[in-house]
């Protein structure tokens, strides 16, 4: 069991950060914002991590929750050109976000330390922290998602009109939108620079955006555990595919597209909504029944 | 006392004048019915009403409020809530839920309360949960609160849409279309409802082509034509007026 724990406690970590990014996208898509920037947040996370820990001299506590602050205010901050955009616009200007983050940590090298970045990073964040990580992200979404900000964000996701209709204001509630996804990718980012002692500029490029938005698709859009079962499956399919290690990217095209065929909604939600179909034939059933005793 | 009113509103496609010098009040607890035939300008005036267009000249006031050119989200906070001449649910929530919703602007509880889940936000949770049920009870859908609101018939998703509405407690409603693909009985059942809101001192702007629906509800109604006023008066006026039988029925 010990071996066992050992070898795969790497992936487990792994699971854990990517976790984390993977819900800071399920943020955008839950809010109707089509925002791809959380490889950018991530990144911002991971360096403004790196340097607080490294170079300030502060503890990692205080340099995780200034790389979720940076997150944030990287989110606000990009919500003011982007507030107004919807469709596929948001996409494009946050791919340039990414783009434009990435460009900048390769080149601003007396801070970041160019393409090489940072090494020798303390491994702080173990696996008891990103579990607990996991944990705080998990039960703060669960909470926004029950209240006034996850009704506007419904609202606002199915239909634009209607939530002003409502009195929501859908340039506001952008807003936090994205301030919260920066937030949960900045910590996330963070904790993957905490964890693999390193933060190189070429991890938060489109390897890493492919992985956090195929993760929400494959898991289900609406769900808190929809993002969770996504990275499982992702990250865990490598190593339980590995006489096909050649073919992973295959392997895994092939699953998006027969879940996209089959499950359209993600494996969560498209389960959830079968059981609630039974669950509604069922009472309506009983209830031809009552009205036919 | 007026729950809505407009006065010489104007509104210009480059050359074209979709709605011209129009003014019309709509009293607090009746219905007042706005008519014409298509083209006439009816869904410009909805949309000049609900912020989604700009006015090119005049004023829009409610109660004694100008809202000319607000956003819309604003005219809802300020107390005007509409149906659209297509429903339009948010389809993959419950019916209740959807009537929630209609609760937003009579939220209280702070941004960062609503991120930590103070005790106030659940219980103002618990509350619009509350009331959200009393509506259903009283529109009789109660045994369908758990119900996707997209997979409701036509009729009923009609019914929800102005539950969400009344969740709003608004002063003023618009109703666009509302008896559009219904038949008479649905139609009959829709205006008890809409008459029971309007002795509930709500104003009501209820934009029609029924013109059946119309002259048995309202109290008051305003004709338009090619973004004209024509005739404006009780149905019975109305229904004598040789203007009016033209534009509908030509000369």
């Amino acid at each position: 069991m010990a071996t066992f724990i050992d070898t795969y406690r790497s992936l487990f970590d792994l699971i854990c950060v990517y976790g984390i990014l993977s819900l800071a996208q399920y943020v955008s898509f839950r809010g109707g914002v089509l925002s791809l920037a959380t490889p950018g947040f991530a990144l911002i996370g991971a360096y403004a991590g790196a340097i607080l820990l490294m170079k300030t001299g502060v503890g990692p506590f205080v340099g995780a929750i200034g790389a979720t602050a940076a997150g944030a205010v990287a989110g606000l901050i990009l919500a003011l050109p982007l507030a107004r955009l919807r469709g596929v616009f948001p996409a494009i200007a946050t791919i340039g976000f990414m783009q434009i983050l990435v460009s900048l940590a390769l080149y601003a090298e007396p801070i970041t330390g160019g393409a090489l970045g940072f090494n020798g990073i303390p491994k702080v964040a173990t696996t008891p922290y990103l579990v607990a990580a996991v944990a705080l992200v998990v039960a703060c979404l669960a909470v926004v998602n029950r209240t006034g900000i996850g009704r506007a964000f419904d609202a606002i996701r199915q239909d634009v009109t209607v939530a002003q209709a409502l009195g929501i204001s859908v340039a506001h509630y952008s807003r936090v939108n994205f301030a919260l996804s920066g937030a949960i990718a900045g910590l996330g980012g963070c904790l993957l620079a905490y964890n693999t002692y390193s933060v190189m500029p070429d991890e938060f490029g489109f390897p890493m955006l492919v992985l956090v938005t195929a993760t929400v698709i494959l898991g289900g859009r609406s769900t808190i555990a929809g993002a969770l079962v996504g990275t499982v499956v992702l990250l865990v399919l490598p190593e339980v595919a590995r006489p096909l290690r050649d073919e992973r990217l295959l392997v895994q095209g092939a699953l998006l597209v027969l879940v996209i065929t089959y499950m359209p909604l993600g494996i969560v939600d498209s389960l959830m909504e079968r059981r609630s179909l039974t669950v509604a034939a069922r009472e309506s059933r009983d209830g031809a029944d009552k009205a036919s005793a | 006392m007026t729950a809505l009113r407009l006065e010489h509103l104007g509104k210009r496609f480059g050359g074209v004048e979709a709605v011209a010098d129009l003014c019309l009040s709509a009293a607090s607890g009746r219905i007042t019915g706005l008519i014409g035939p298509n083209g006439a300008g009816k869904t410009t005036v909805v949309n000049i009403v609900t912020g989604i267009l700009a006015p090119s000249s005049g004023r829009v006031l409610m109660g004694e409020r100008d809202i000319t050119g607000l956003k819309p989200h604003k005219i809802a906070c300020a107390g005007a809530a509409r149906t659209f001449q297509n429903v339009r649910l948010l389809r993959d929530a419950t019916v209740l839920d959807n009537v929630i919703v209609g609760f937003h602007r009579h939220m209280e509880t702070s941004l960062f309360a609503n991120f930590v889940g103070l005790p106030s936000v659940w219980r103002e949770r618990a509350d619009f949960i509350r009331r959200a049920h009393a509506i259903l009870e009283r529109f009789g859908l109660s045994d369908l609160a758990k119900t996707r609101a997209g997979a409701l018939s036509y009729g009923h998703q009609r019914r929800v849409e102005i539950m969400r509405a009344l969740a709003m407690a608004p002063e003023f409603l618009l109703l666009d279309e509302p008896v559009a693909g219904m038949n008479d009985v649905e139609a009959e059942r829709l205006g008890a409802i809409v008459r029971e809101l309007a002795d509930g001192g709500i104003g009501i702007l209820l934009i029609e082509h029924n013109m059946r629906f119309v002259m048995g509800l309202c109290d008051t109604i305003y004709v338009l034509d090619s973004g004209r006023l024509i005739a404006s008066g009780s149905p019975e006026e109305i229904g004598s007026n040789p203007a009016v039988i033209a534009a509908y029925l030509g000369e």
